[in-house]
């Protein structure tokens, strides 16, 4: 009788030292990032690559009209993509758009993170009537509809890169402002904070070296979603003709110009929306990711 | 009562900065209205005598306060290339993209509340992974993007449905109908997934009370207590964000009514962007602006009605 429940013991040990096992190998393959992480990862740089050596890659100028090979499918030619339905090759007017996309998404989504950091941390850290303020201001800003304000401002400032990056930008402030609010709350309290101001520092100091560096972090992780945000929305400005001005190639302007003849020709607005899925999506799922694992991090932690 | 007097002095201060910002942005443009009025032949006189016709020459304060004065009252001004008065534009075009509007909502919802039920019934399972993979896809989907692919399948490749254009309703339910789908659609395969994540999240937490286990325990058919006794507590959340999503949609549907040409009123904002009809897109601006600050307004007071955690938290922080 005794033996049995000896044995029932050692089993249930067993059974517990597996579930341990089991846990901790769970544990591991949740930090370890997968194949879903690499691979937009991968695409990203390649993406980055064409676009920042552009001009040194082997490519056929991106605005000379080839006007005996319009609209020709990918692979039948010298043209490795086709052409549009101005002669134009497509792959080169594709790498040259990248860097339109990409100058908005990040120029944007650094605007918005800068102001929207420098704004969420004072909120964040001064509490009372800078913080009431101020959140007035970004519910005030947030309910106004930014679509049709950044069509607004396209028609007035006209557009181009830094016209439609600026004002993108300015209209991405709110939502980082939240985010590095609520994150500077979160360390505000904390012991260290505590402990620098009974030692004397100063509110400057404290914010810059004390609380920045913990907020930064998850606030860059939430940037990578911007991005993704933002390309669309330059996208969807040039997808109407209010972006950079023609004859510069953009994504948009290319889905856009592709679809008079979606029957004949549909390569042509399908490989540019083609990539510029692929790179929203990267963007997403990488942000996504780190964004998870800095939230099991912090749990950890606490 | 205190919260609702700050929510509406908010939405009273929100609606002017809108105005005051519209009106900021359409008049320093570069380029003198009149000259674009004018045309190009125009003597210095004639240009002159259109600057005074409208009133350019006034400082821009007076001017302001003067279309501010029209908004209020109704007049919103009239159109420079067509005649007609903006209010009569944006009105009988305002039933076209609300129809857009109400369609699409219904489009997601029919897609959102089934697949929510089945991914919060089996949590983390299979289909539960498959629909969160998916919506995460079509997330990444911009509505002008999957416009092009919904009118490459089913309007050109398939054939089934208009890819362009407009029937009223007086042609028929169906032919009118008809137009609506694809630009619905292209709108709705991005709503969804956030509908179907809240919904998903807040029937995983109703499953899980007690009076479910009990009406289960009592034998009761799953299908009933989903539909009778989850979907209510559960459907709180799902609700809210119908209605800020429709405060979006009205500035979304812009660019899907351009490409399906239905005569709604972002096709007559961005028709006046390209001819560069100032008073057309002044009052579009301003039309959408409102709908969009009122309704998130209305959607912030249903809250507020329905749960009464939210007002006392507002009023204490």
């Amino acid at each position: 009788m005794a033996s049995t429940t000896t044995q029932e013991t050692i089993d249930h040990g067993a059974g517990l030292a597996q579930e341990n096992l089991a846990a901790q190998e769970a544990a591991r393959s949740r930090r370890r990032y997968g194949l879903f992480f690499w691979l937009p990862v991968a695409w990203l740089g390649f993406v980055v690559f064409c676009a920042i050596f552009a001009d040194v890659l082997p490519l056929l100028p991106n605005d000379e009209m080839d006007f005996t090979e319009l609209s020709l499918p990918p692979w039948e030619s010298s043209y490795v993509l086709g052409t549009d339905l101005q002669g134009r090759d497509i792959l080169s007017r594709l790498i040259y758009g990248a860097r339109v996309s990409l100058t908005v998404g990040v120029v944007a989504t650094a605007i918005g993170m800068t102001f929207g950091l420098v704004i969420g941390l004072l909120a964040g850290y001064y509490r009372g009537r800078v913080e009431t303020m101020i959140t007035l201001g970004l519910d005030t800003v947030l309910a106004l509809p930014g679509l049709v304000l950044l069509l607004l401002a396209s028609v007035t400032f006209g557009g181009s890169l830094a016209s439609v990056s600026i004002s993108l930008g300015l209209l991405l402030i709110p939502a980082f402002a939240r985010v590095s609010r609520a994150n500077t709350l979160n360390f505000a309290q904390r012991e260290f904070v505590v402990a620098a101001k009974a030692m004397g520092a100063r509110d400057l100091r404290i914010i810059l070296l004390e609380i920045l560096p913990n907020v930064v972090l998850p606030v860059a992780a939430y940037a990578l979603v911007v991005i993704a945000f933002a390309i669309v929305i330059e996208g969807a400005l040039s997808f109407l003709g209010l972006s950079v001005p023609s004859p510069t190639p953009s994504w948009g302007g290319m889905i856009a110009e592709g679809r008079e003849t979606l029957g004949e020709t549909p390569h042509i607005s399908f490989i540019g929306a083609g990539v510029m899925f692929l790179t929203v999506l990267s963007f997403n799922l990488v942000g996504d990711t780190l964004r998870s694992r800095l939230a099991d991090l912090r749990e950890a932690a606490v | 009562m205190r919260y609702l007097v700050g929510r509406f002095g908010h939405l009273v201060t929100v609606l002017f900065l809108v105005t005051v910002l519209t009106f900021l942005l359409v008049n320093v443009l570069p380029g003198d209205i009149a000259y674009d009025i004018a045309g190009l032949d125009a003597s210095e006189a004639e240009v002159e005598a259109i600057r005074q016709d409208l009133g350019l020459n006034r400082p821009f304060v007076i001017r302001y306060f003067d279309w501010l004065g029209g908004v209020v009252t109704g007049d919103w001004g009239i159109s420079y290339r067509t005649g007609e008065t903006v209010t009569e534009a944006i009105l009988s075009r305002f039933p076209v993209s609300l129809e857009l509007m109400i369609v699409t909502q219904l489009l997601a919802v029919l897609l959102a509340v089934p697949l929510g039920i089945i991914s919060a019934l089996r949590a983390s399972g299979k289909v539960d992974r498959v629909v969160a993979v998916t919506g995460f896809f079509f997330l990444s989907i911009p509505s002008f993007m999957m416009a092009i692919i919904m009118i490459y399948i089913f309007g050109l490749w398939l054939n089934w449905l208009p890819v362009t254009g407009y029937e009223s309703i007086s042609d028929g339910l169906w032919a009118n109908l008809r137009t609506f789908i694809l630009p619905a659609l292209s709108i709705a395969t991005a709503e969804w997934t956030l509908l179907t994540r809240v919904l998903r999240a807040d029937m995983i937490g109703v499953l899980q009370e007690d009076y479910i286990s009990m009406a289960r325990a009592k034998g009761m058919p799953m299908a009933r207590i989903l539909w009778v006794h989850a979907m209510r507590p559960s459907s709180f959340s799902l609700i809210t964000l119908l209605g800020l999503q429709v405060g979006n949609l009205i500035g979304g549907s812009i660019i899907i009514e351009s490409i399906f040409a239905l005569p709604g009123v972002g096709r007559l904002l961005i028709t006046a962007i390209y001819t560069r009809d100032f008073m057309v897109i002044q009052g579009c601006v301003t039309f959408i602006a409102l709908g969009y600050v009122v309704i998130n307004f209305g959607v912030d007071m249903c809250y507020a009605l329905l749960d009464p955690r939210v007002r006392t938290a507002r009023a204490h922080g």
